[in-house]
């Protein structure tokens, strides 16, 4: 049979033609798979030297590997994170940057530990696995050319969870928050604060009236604000806005700005914060006054208080109190106290009760005094020397330690009842004869004359916002006489001054703590601020008390006066009538 | 004993405005400065019930300034020179001692000399002194966030607050006064009657009284300057 050449050319031109249209579909398919989804495209992973890490099996350099497409030399010199604080040599991009960083924190890496810091952010992704000999990367997860899949990498923009891992509890999953993973961030342990959309009531905490706190921890957090709104990088286009010191005046909105891929090529990571004007405050979203067409006076109250002054009450996890660095627990760390909860935090009965932050007077960005709830944490430590320097670790270990356990001085002078260990209620030096027996430990090994310390150190609240129907909307919660006046009730500094010395204001410069520090005769130091000191006039709460006792005196001779007179006025009369 | 016709229907409603509004002020002032003692309403309602009657005080208060001069009875407030001293004095000897023992009032009332000369000083000082001070305070005191600048050139709130309670005080006491005062007429509510229908039963008119001599005993004086013995002659 002869073959049929028109038929089977046709055929042959047909199958050249679907070829042809099928391979940049072909082609698309494979590019997309190494993309992976979202817009990212694959990222060849480099040294410091630009060579593939595949081949030269040397640490990931960050800002050399983003560098293809972003410009890192501006993001690093536009930057509020130092490297140094992250434990690295450059800016590591993939901490805030990977779907799954790698964020357990180590102690202090020094060496050639450091030069791998970034590359070990990456261990959750399987490209790079720790070994006995050291960090090993996963050649199969790169392609010929040492690129790296977008689905293998996750990039993605930084979400609040990546501020957490520093900057507090930020967790937004369903998973119940529990006071050891609260307190284990020193952030939220300063504060209280946590951000978070969990209502408070399905926490794993055991708080006071659980039940009943049925509110979120962070209502910004609950309707999906993430940091990044407030904390903005200073020229995304979508929230900067250039300061009125600089706007023309004769433009009320300004649309040159960046565009989105200049954006992406050069993303200032100066974020925005509370210093200066640059950060977006309450009244920058919020439209307070028709919010609170309720409240009298408005512009008088909102000219002295801080929108958290009312909008955060209360924090519902406990946080700091005091610190007391003059002894050392048995793990060779500071006592700690913390408010807002009865017994220690590592007890399971312990109940959480939270705490009323302390509204103090705080020197605002437009130079006004507003009050704003804070945290005070009373800390004491040793100092020594001339120039006054701060007592090491190290030379507190070698006093308070000989060969692991307490020195004999130190327990002879701290064991209360002589059981042979020290308590968390032994370790105080609350009496002269301790504070003496202590200095001598520091005197025998080489620092002499050495001295208590005390600083005070009052932290804001921001977060932990409340809605309308938690906020204070009760008057007399402030203006009130009696205590306790939200204003000026007591503050508790601390339960306990080592070798009691009232600690000091450390800083001045924005915070004023006014009022009254008294020490009680069980050595409990309590704060209690005064409105009246700080330039404040709170009318049913602030008042001369002389004043009143003239007036009430006055008015009390007045009244007797008229009763006399009036009473011989009634015996006259009375005479009168009975006269015949 | 005469019946005359000395209060005019203005003056009583300018009066028990005044009254109420003076009332209204106290209480309500005394609620905003003890909030935890006298917390019946609610703060916000007890401020704006404050400033209310304030607004009312010192409208009526204007409408009266008004009325009297226009009229012409601003001169019943105005005590003359022997006023300020030797009458009140007279007349101050008359409630410590002639009032016990029945002596008629050394300044009876008339359509010409309503007030005695301790009311002429007392209004004096209350209508032209405290009452402008108390309202200048609280004007202030309402107005802090509309006139900052104002409040803060008289020593802020803390300073007119202090001021504004001390002017209080002594309302307070007036009040207490003028409200005993008014059971000193010939029936215990004569005063208060005739506040409120106009009408008052006065005593006869007497002499008029002459200065007193240096060394004659304060009961010849009375007697000389009433122009009525004690035998009722």
């Amino acid at each position: 049979m002869a073959i049929d050449r028109t038929t089977w050319h046709c055929r042959l031109q047909r199958l050249v033609r679907c070829a042809a249209m099928m391979l940049p579909c072909v082609l698309l398919l494979a590019s997309s798979a190494l993309a992976g989804p979202g817009l990212h495209p694959p990222v060849r992973l480099v040294d410091d030297e630009g060579r593939s890490v595949v081949q030269s099996g040397g640490p990931v350099s960050a800002m050399r590997s983003c560098a293809e497409c972003h410009d890192t030399a501006f993001i690093a010199g536009h930057s509020t994170h130092s490297p140094a604080a992250l434990h690295a040599t450059e800016m590591n991009c993939f901490l805030c940057h990977l779907q799954k960083p790698e964020t357990t924190r180590s102690p202090e890496p020094t060496g050639d530990a450091r030069r791998w810091a970034t590359t070990a952010t990456l261990a959750k992704t399987g490209l790079v696995q720790p070994t006995a000999e050291g960090w090993k990367w996963n050649n199969r997860a790169f392609n010929a050319e040492g690129f790296v899949a977008q689905e293998t990498l996750g990039i993605q923009k930084a979400k609040s969870t990546h501020c957490g891992t520093c900057h507090g509890l930020v967790p937004f999953d369903a998973e119940p928050i529990t006071l050891s993973e609260a307190l284990s961030h020193w952030r939220t342990a300063n504060t209280g604060q946590i951000f978070s959309p969990q209502r408070i009531s399905a926490s794993g905490l055991n708080l006071a009236d659980k039940a009943s706190l049925t509110r979120p921890w962070d209502i910004h957090a609950e309707r999906l604000l993430q940091c990044s709104h407030c904390h903005h990088s200073a020229n995304n286009p979508a929230y900067a806005q250039p300061l009125e010191t600089t706007q023309p005046a004769h433009l009320r909105f300004d649309a040159r700005r960046l565009e989105v891929d200049q954006y992406l090529k050069r993303p200032s990571h100066a974020f925005v914060h509370g210093e200066g004007d640059t950060m977006r405050r309450c009244n920058d979203c919020h439209e307070s006054e028709a919010a609170h067409d309720w409240l009298p006076y408005q512009a008088r109250h909102m000219q002295s208080l801080s929108c958290e002054a009312c909008h955060i009450p209360e924090v519902a996890a406990p946080a700091y109190q005091q610190i007391d660095r003059t002894v050392l627990t048995l793990d060779h760390k500071a006592r700690i106290e913390y408010r807002g909860i009865d017994g220690p935090p590592e007890a399971a009965g312990s109940l959480v009760r939270g705490y009323r932050p302390v509204l103090l007077p705080h020197r605002e960005s437009d130079g006004s005094l507003r009050l704003l709830p804070h945290n005070i944490i009373a800390s004491w430590h040793w100092v020594a020397g001339q120039p006054e320097r701060p007592v090491s670790q190290q030379e507190l270990e070698k006093a308070f330690f000989e060969n692991g356990q307490y020195h004999p001085e130190v327990l002879a002078a701290l064991d209360a009842n002589h059981d042979g260990h020290l308590s968390t209620a032994e370790l105080a030096l609350d009496t002269p004869p301790k504070v003496q027996a202590i200095q001598r430990r520091l005197a025998s090994v080489g620092v002499p004359h050495a001295r208590i310390q005390g600083q005070l150190r009052p932290r804001a609240l921001h977060h932990g916002v409340v809605g309308r129907r938690e906020a204070i909307r009760e008057c007399r919660e402030c203006h009130s006489g009696s205590s306790p006046s939200r204003l000026t009730e007591p503050f508790e500094l601390a339960v306990y001054l080592p070798g009691g010395v009232r600690p000091t204001l450390a800083d001045r410069d924005k915070v004023r703590m006014l009022g009254e520090l008294t020490a009680s005769r069980e050595g409990r130091l309590v704060f209690r601020p005064s409105t009246a000191a700080a330039g404040f006039y709170v009318l049913g709460h602030d008042r001369s008390r002389a004043l009143d006792w003239l007036g009430g005196l006055m008015l009390s001779v007045v009244v007797v006066g008229i009763s006399v007179h009036a009473a011989l006025r009634i015996r006259s009369y009375r005479k009168e009538t009975k006269r015949p | 004993m005469n019946r005359l016709y000395l209060h005019t229907f203005y003056e009583r409603v300018w009066h028990w405005i005044q009254a109420a509004s003076i009332l209204t002020l106290l209480v309500t002032g005394l609620m905003v400065h003890f909030p935890a003692t006298f917390g019946l309403l609610s703060f916000s309602s007890v401020v704006m019930l404050h400033n209310l009657s304030g607004f009312v005080l010192i409208g009526n208060a204007a409408l009266a300034l008004f009325y009297h001069l226009v009229t012409g009875e601003i001169r019943q407030f105005i005590p003359s020179p022997q006023e300020c001293y030797h009458r009140a004095m007279i007349q101050a000897r008359y409630y410590l001692g002639g009032i016990f023992r029945g002596e008629p009032h050394p300044f009876p009332r008339g359509p010409e000399q309503k007030f005695s000369p301790l009311q002429k000083l007392a209004y004096l000082v209350m209508l032209n002194l405290l009452l402008p001070l108390q309202a200048l305070s609280g004007l202030l005191l309402w107005g802090a966030q509309r006139w900052p600048g104002a409040v803060d050139s008289l020593g802020g709130l803390s300073m007119l607050a202090v001021a504004h309670t001390a002017v209080a005080w002594l309302f307070a006491a007036f009040l207490l006064v003028h409200l005993y005062m008014i059971t000193t007429g010939p029936t215990p509510l004569a005063y208060l009657r005739a506040m409120i229908v106009g009408w008052e039963t006065v005593e006869p008119p007497h002499r008029p009284e002459t200065l007193p001599r240096s060394n004659a005993s304060a009961g010849q004086i009375a007697t000389h300057e009433v122009g009525v013995s004690l035998d009722g002659r």
